[in-house]
């Protein structure tokens, strides 16, 4: 009878790292576009981009949680308030521009991380 | 799936003695609960307190199946604004909560100086077919 081979699996961890890692500087790269995209309806009929100051965008943060989890974050106070949208003490409102969202509806994710894998398994 | 109007009764059963006033121009006022479509809120109205406002359409996804069954998923947009500084959305939020227990992505937004407190909530759409006999 055989003996049982022990499966060595730092070649497929190593491909998950890899894949992780292109698709946070993928998702990171998309969020930046975004953000700077003239393309968010503004109350003037206008459409414009997300960025005024450039400090929301600039404080765009990734911080790797664990071996497979990224928090990505944008650490400005009033980032919620142009995410969510949000109604003025003086009057008017700001519309929502949920850029996190547009996003990650434009990237395929899972097709973009599984083509890294199968790149790296397949040497 | 309920209708915008259903969900409108619930969410007025759940919240609607907390909820504040649309002041109108000829000085008689209406409950803060909007269904939010083809009308908005018009703009010579004013808002004292809290305000609530659902979407007329909720959103829907298709979830993917292994067969060719359809699954819809469908769920109805939630806005509060507390335009009362000294009124906060915690006890109503706390509310919504207890009546729709699988309250989805909550996105709870403090005041801040130039901004009012808001609260998005999503509610989930259950189908309830009747008893067949």
């Amino acid at each position: 009878m055989a003996t049982p081979k022990k499966l060595d699996t730092s070649a497929l961890d190593k491909a998950i790292a890899k894949a992780t890692e292109g698709l946070v500087n993928r998702l990171s790269a998309e969020y930046t576009k975004e953000i700077s995209s003239a393309k968010w309806d503004w109350p003037d009929g206008s459409q414009r981009d997300i960025v005024d100051t450039g400090r929301l965008r600039a404080s765009q943060t990734v911080r790797q949680v664990s071996d497979s989890k990224y928090e990505f974050s944008w650490p400005v106070e009033y980032a919620a308030q142009v995410h969510e949208g949000a109604k003025l003490k003086g009057g008017g409102e700001w519309p929502a521009r949920p850029w996190t969202r547009t996003a990650l509806e434009n990237v395929d994710s899972k097709k973009y991380f599984e083509t890294i894998l199968r790149r790296e398994l397949s040497g | 799936m309920a209708s915008a109007y259903q969900v409108r009764s619930l969410v007025n059963s759940a919240i609607g003695s907390h909820l504040g006033n649309y002041n109108l121009p000829d000085g008689s006022t209406s409950p803060a609960l909007w269904v939010r479509g083809q009308q908005q809120v018009p703009k010579d109205w004013t808002i004292s307190g809290i305000e609530c406002v659902i979407d007329e359409v909720p959103e829907m996804v298709n979830q993917p199946t292994l067969s060719q069954a359809v699954f819809l998923s469908t769920r109805w947009p939630i806005y509060l604004t507390s335009y009362d500084t000294a009124k906060t959305l915690a006890e109503v939020r706390e509310l919504l909560f207890q009546w729709f227990p699988d309250i989805q992505d909550p996105v709870h937004v403090a005041q801040t100086d130039i901004s009012f407190e808001t609260l998005k909530v999503f509610i989930p759409d259950y189908s309830i077919q009747p008893e067949r006999s």
